[in-house]
């Protein structure tokens, strides 16, 4: 099962990540959150100190609290009045941070939700997907990046609550979700959405990059790519399967329903953000991915010896 | 029947306001539109009210009946009000 | 007072009467009401009895969907455990939330209105007691053969909310999905036979002098509950069809590919599943809401803004449906309206809450156990309510949606709103049936662990939902931050569940049921009817009600209705009856002579069990043979009902005669038809929405409907349905032999007219190409299934002519079967003219 890892910076930990906004589309609903929860506690304070005095009150106080004013008061006006500020501000906000059509020269990422993983495809300006990966989102800081949220399957929902709120993706419609990172650093997510099996093991990352070292790495990645030179690995690769599902650019693999493997060193986890990534776990997930991660859509490969394993692993790891 | 619709007038008013919004924002989103909904809303629990005011209170049974109406009519007030706010702060989008 | 039905109101005067009774009256009612022995406990009646069936098992369903609740909590409360499996841990959070919610909360409070409110009202039993038999039985023996679905591991792995495609035949072939549709299909059936009988019975069946201002507050919320339930169920039936046709028949509703839309199940799942939360939150604030004035021995403050509160809260809670949905991508001025309508909703619960604040300060409150749990109730209950507020935002939403901070907010809520009402209910209601009370001293501690292991189980939730904490998941990974909260969680639900073990303890000590021979009785001193002492009939006679306490306003009241000195002391035709009185100011009408016990209601239960289990392991013959033999069930256990009376009128007490026998809009069989048609009508908008709605959103796929003009001849077949039915009656009433034959004629004609429908349709599209065709065959389907039916009645009318036990002038099964019918051609007609419309 997975090790503690350097996960952690992907979700979770203290502060709470819904109070640790990171970007402008989460900074509002922030202050928002925390607005409602001191809101919250001071309200349910007036009501148990209401029924304190109910129940041990003085006899002046509580004949106060004893009608029909009282109930109207406190059941009714004093409520109007503070929902009808809070309603506005959350309109405004809603209405403020809804994605709508894409900005002139904004950088587009679709993501698909796939039974537990995450197709995610790059955009050109004109909406050409321009190059694959999974799992794993980069984008660079200060400027926004619209998503569009697909679905392969059944419901997921994207969420990556340091920079947005989450966005459904549903069957046959496309939602949109903007997001911006202030920081450069790596923003943990995870499915919101019950989608079956293994929902619990399907997380993502989103990391953020200065503007210059955003640029290399998507030179990098655009850059024509000389052929490896053949290895034992490759050659396991393309001749055990594997490629029915993956595609690795340059090679004879094509498959499309697994997660595209051409950067598949580069990326920081394993299997929708649950192992680190490095040749052992490489190893193991190919031998034992069921036990890895039950349920998940790749078949373990056992028949592999250790030697085999170690040779695919390195072809993997290798494949920056 | 004139006894339920006393008593359930404001709040169907607050139905028909909300089922008719809904229906604006999946067929013609505009504020407009809303606006022409919200105002004979609007008008007709104030009509509700005034009269609600002067229905007669004869027996306990009138006058619980009054008070239901006139709260109901209260009710159905400000959440039409609240109704008619998200076309103006949210966009029609 | 004006009169409602011309009844002289200075009539009740002459109550009490003075004098005692002759003799051998009250040996008659108790010969007419008595009790079961052996084998008849399976076939009694009696509200007396399947109350308390219905609360027990409701219960433990409480315990069983408890216990699973523990056992998920085992499994997170460390990172990476393996108690539960991946597939065992989806099958048991699913089964969770779908037996508190169905099993568990709407059944329970429903149970409560049957055992309670013929008390509360003075009224002899609920109108229609074989349907509270026959839906306590469908309930019972589906639910257990549902739950046990677990253990061979068939159980639905989808989510109580089983959103599609998910739970499509693609991403779920096994049956366990058919396992849920199943399990909810019987607590469809047992929730609208409860919501008829309960709108009836609070309505038609009060104590005479009972106007709707005197109405005991518990009952007001049960009436607002049932009419809720008759308009928010239809859209659940509709959803659960929907699917599971789309799994056996390959019709694409949710299939986003062929022109089916997967969020039309959202509209139609939340559209039932919000107000549903009310539907369980008003019976128990109702509860509260009697508790509490007994408690604090005050008049309840502010009980005309409670009655408000609740009718609000019955109309804003259909307007809150979407905001579910706040994530699935809603235009923002959409999300705003359901914003705005969630925000309006609590104004009612606040009005609520401030009530019993009030009437706790006029009061002299007692802490005795039932008034702990009501306190308890109102922090929790507060608790969850701002919270709610919170998460009516649409900001906050996204990202609060689908996180613990969701399910803390759900829990504080319904633990709030419900479960800890219902434990002051029972500490209070116990005396009324058991010969002891429960004990005091168990029930702090009881009070003490529930509210503390509520608390600890609960609050750090909010806090693990804003690290990032999703729902659902079966484990996390560590460094996640959320372990050490979990483990709290952990600790807290098992100091909850010790709590309700002690309960347990406390009832096998002292729970004596005692129909016979006296219960604790009025232990806490309350002001309301249902602390009158009673008999298995309930009381000896029905008092006149003057105050909404009667027995705190008029000492002697509970020994002038034992002597008899009201309203019915005795049984006035020799048979089992109760007084209908008007629905605004309840007036005596008349008599009702009510069904005694009888095995059919059973037998008919156990054939829909079979029936649809059968279908579920896909056994067609065998639910064939179930379902043709529910039907003679049914039929078997209506033909000692409605035979003619040989009085026309009686006396119900002091020389006031009432008839034993009316018809029209008058009788209680018409408004339970109304309502039936009004469940009908509902599921039928519902599918008509449907189709709107997958116009609306995958146009792309619709094909031109045939022409409307061609639809002339159908339609008019349909006015002609119509117009015999309603000629039928006219012919009765005019004393023709005959009469029955257009109503016939109608019946026979509908399905006719179905299938020119269907003939036409076929040439355009069919019910598996795409979600025009399904939407469109649905509506057909619904009404091939009103038509059977009127064909069924208009069969079983004409055997009760053939057997002459169809009263000259008026009868009520001639009456009914022809609204039916009227009601098949008027489906009918909408149902055409609107599927050619849209898209035309």
């Amino acid at each position: 099962m997975p090790a503690e890892t350097d996960l952690k910076a992907v979700l979770g930990g203290w502060p709470p990540a819904v109070l640790d906004p990171a970007g402008p589309y989460s900074e509002p609903v922030t202050l928002l959150s925390w607005a409602l929860l001191i809101g919250g506690a001071v309200v349910l304070a007036i009501v148990l100190a209401a029924l304190g005095v109910a129940l041990w009150g003085a006899p002046s106080l509580r004949k106060r609290l004893g009608g029909d004013k009282a109930i109207w008061i406190g059941g009714v006006a004093f409520p109007v009045v503070v929902l009808t500020v809070l309603l506005v501000w959350g309109l405004w906000l809603t209405g403020d941070l809804a994605a709508k059509a894409p900005r002139p020269g904004e950088m587009r990422v679709r993501v698909t939700g796939e039974m537990w993983w995450w197709r995610v495809s790059y955009l050109d300006k004109a909406g050409r997907p321009v190059m694959q990966d999974a799992n794993e989102l980069h984008v660079p800081i200060g400027e926004t990046v619209l998503l569009e949220l697909d679905s392969a399957d059944v419901i997921h929902s994207f969420w990556v609550p340091r920079l947005a709120g989450k966005m459904d993706m549903i069957p046959g419609r496309r939602n949109l979700l903007r997001i911006q990172a202030d920081q450069p650093g790596t923003y943990g997510g995870q499915c919101a959405e019950y989608c079956g099996g293994p929902h619990a093991l399907m997380g993502f990352a989103v990391v953020a990059h200065t503007p210059e070292s955003f640029k290399r790495w998507r030179a990098g990645r655009l850059a024509p790519r000389p052929a490896p030179p053949p290895s034992r690995g490759q050659e396991l690769f393309l001749t055990s399967g594997c490629a029915a599902c993956h595609t690795i650019a340059g090679t004879e693999a094509r498959g499309l329903a697994g997660p595209d493997l051409t950067h598949v060193g580069s990326r920081r986890t394993l299997g929708a953000g649950i192992l680190p990534n490095n040749r052992g776990t490489l190893a193991g997930w190919i031998a034992d991915s069921q036990t890895l991660k039950p349920g998940n859509r790749m078949p373990n490969y056992k028949q592999f010896t250790a030697e085999e394993l170690n040779a695919l692993a390195d072809y993997l790891a290798g494949l920056k | 029947m004139k006894t339920w619709a006393i008593l359930l007038g404001g709040l169907l008013v607050w139905t028909t306001h909300f089922f008719g919004l809904y229906a604006i924002a999946e067929i013609a989103p505009s504020r407009w539109i809303t606006v022409l909904l919200t105002v004979p809303c609007l008008g007709v629990d104030a009509f509700l009210l005034l009269r609600g005011r002067r229905l007669e209170v004869r027996d306990t049974f009138a006058g619980w009946r009054r008070s239901i109406a006139l709260g109901g009519v209260a009710l159905s007030l400000v959440a039409v009000c609240w109704q008619a706010l998200p076309p103006w702060f949210a966009g029609t989008e | 007072m004006k009169s409602e039905t011309g009844f002289d109101p200075d009539l009740f005067n002459r109550f009490p009467t003075q004098g005692d009774r002759p003799e051998g009256e009250e040996e008659g009612l108790k010969r007419v009401w008595c009790a079961p022995k052996g084998w008849e406990y399976l076939t009694v009646v009696n509200n007396n009895y399947v109350g308390i069936y219905y609360l027990g098992t409701a219960f433990l369903f409480f315990l069983l969907a408890g216990v699973l609740g523990l056992l998920m909590r085992v499994q997170l409360a460390a990172p990476l455990m393996n108690v539960l499996p991946q597939a065992t841990y989806n099958q048991v959070f699913t089964m969770h939330g779908t037996v508190m919610m169905f099993l568990f909360a709407v059944p329970m409070v429903e149970a409560a209105g049957v055992l309670l409110l013929p008390q509360m009202l003075a009224a002899r039993d609920l109108p229609f007691p074989r349907l509270s038999a026959y839906a306590f039985w469908a309930y019972a023996v589906g639910g257990l053969a549902f739950f046990g679905s677990l253990f061979i591991g068939l159980a639905p792995d989808g989510g109580w909310f089983m959103y599609p495609p998910l739970t499509s035949k693609a991403y779920s072939p096994g049956i366990n999905t058919d396992f849920w549709l199943l399990g909810i299909g019987f607590i469809e059936i047992s929730a609208i036979a409860g919501a008829v009988e309960i709108i009836v019975g609070v309505l038609r069946t009060r104590a005479p002098g009972m106007s709707l201002d005197k109405m005991p507050i518990f009952a007001w919320a049960m009436l607002v509950f049932a009419v809720m339930i008759v308009i928010a169920f239809p859209s659940v039936i509709l959803a659960t069809l929907l699917l599971e046709i789309e799994r056996a028949f390959n019709w694409p509703f949710f299939d986003a590919t062929r022109g089916g839309d997967p969020v039309l199940w959202q509209h139609l799942f939340w559209f039932f599943g919000h107000p549903e939360v009310y539907i369980i939150f008003l019976p128990a604030a109702g509860m509260m809401s009697m508790i509490i004035p007994t408690v604090a021995r005050a008049e309840l403050v502010g009980y005309r803004l409670i009655v408000l509160a609740m009718i609000a809260t019955g109309f804003i809670s259909f307007g809150v449906w979407a905001h579910h949905m706040f994530a699935t991508g809603l235009p923002p001025m959409t999300a705003g309206f359901f914003s705005a309508a969630s925000m309006a909703v609590s104004l009612p619960a606040g009005i609520q809450v401030f009530s019993w604040i009030a009437t706790f300060a006029v009061g002299k409150p007692r802490f005795n156990t039932p008034g702990l749990f009501a306190m308890g109730s109102v922090v929790i209950f507060v608790t969850g309510g701002l919270t709610g507020v919170m998460v009516a935002l649409v900001p906050f939403d996204w990202q609060a949606h689908d996180t613990y901070f969701i399910v803390a907010h759900l829990h504080y809520v319904l633990i709030g709103g419900m479960v800890f009402p219902l434990f002051a209910a029972m500490y209070y209601w116990i005396p009324m049936v058991s010969r002891r009370p429960l004990s005091e001293r168990w029930g702090r501690w009881v009070f003490g662990l529930m509210f503390g292991g509520m608390n600890i189980a609960f609050m750090p939730m909010h806090l693990s939902g804003l690290m990032g904490m999703p729902r659902r998941i079966y484990t996390y990974l560590p460094g996640s931050g959320w372990d050490t909260l979990n483990l709290i969680s952990t600790l807290g639900a098992f100091m909850l569940a010790a709590g309700v073990l002690l309960f347990l303890i406390d009832m096998a000590r002292n729970f004596r049921l005692a129909p016979e021979e006296g219960e604790a009785g009025n232990v806490f001193g309350a002001g309301t009817l249902e602390w009158l002492p009673t008999g298995l009939y309930s009381t000896r006679s029905i008092p006149v009600v003057k105050s909404r306490e009667p027995l705190w306003d008029d000492p002697n009241i509970s020994e002038d209705v034992e002597r008899g000195r009201y309203f019915l002391p005795r049984t006035a035709t020799g048979r089992r009856e109760t007084i209908v009185t008007s629905p605004l100011l309840a007036e005596p009408q008349y008599v009702q002579i009510m069904p005694g016990p009888s095995v059919w209601p059973f037998a008919a239960a156990l054939f829909t069990a079979g029936f649809f289990l059968a279908l579920t392991v896909q056994a067609y013959l065998f639910a064939l043979v179930s379902g043709v033999l529910g039907i003679l069930a049914v039929l078997c256990w209506l033909a000692d009902t409605d035979l003619p009376v040989p009085e026309n009128d009686v006396d119900i007490g002091a020389g006031i005669r009432v008839p034993t026998y009316v018809t029209g809009p008058q009788s209680h069989g018409w408004w339970a038809m109304m309502i039936l048609i009004v469940v009908m009508g509902m599921i039928f908008a519902m599918a008509l929405f449907s189709l709107a709605f997958l116009w609306g959103n995958q146009p792309s796929f619709w094909t031109a409907p045939p022409p409307m003009l061609e639809a002339l001849p159908i339609a008019l077949g349909y006015l002609a349905v119509i117009a015999a039915a309603w000629g039928t009656r006219e012919l009765h009433r005019i004393g023709k032999s005959w009469a029955i034959l257009p109503a016939l004629a109608g019946a026979i004609v509908a399905p006719a007219l179905l299938w020119l429908d269907i003939g036409a349709w076929s040439a355009v599209t069919a019910p598996d190409a795409g979600g025009q065709g399904a939407a469109v065959f649905a509506l057909f389907s619904l009404q091939g299934m009103v038509a059977a039916i009127a064909v069924l009645m208009a069969l079983y009318l004409g055997w009760r002519q053939l057997r002459r036990v169809v009263t000259a002038r008026r009868n009520n099964t001639l009456d009914l079967t022809c609204l039916f019918i009227a009601y098949t051609g008027a489906q009918g007609l909408v149902g055409t003219l609107f599927a050619r419309s849209i898209g035309a």
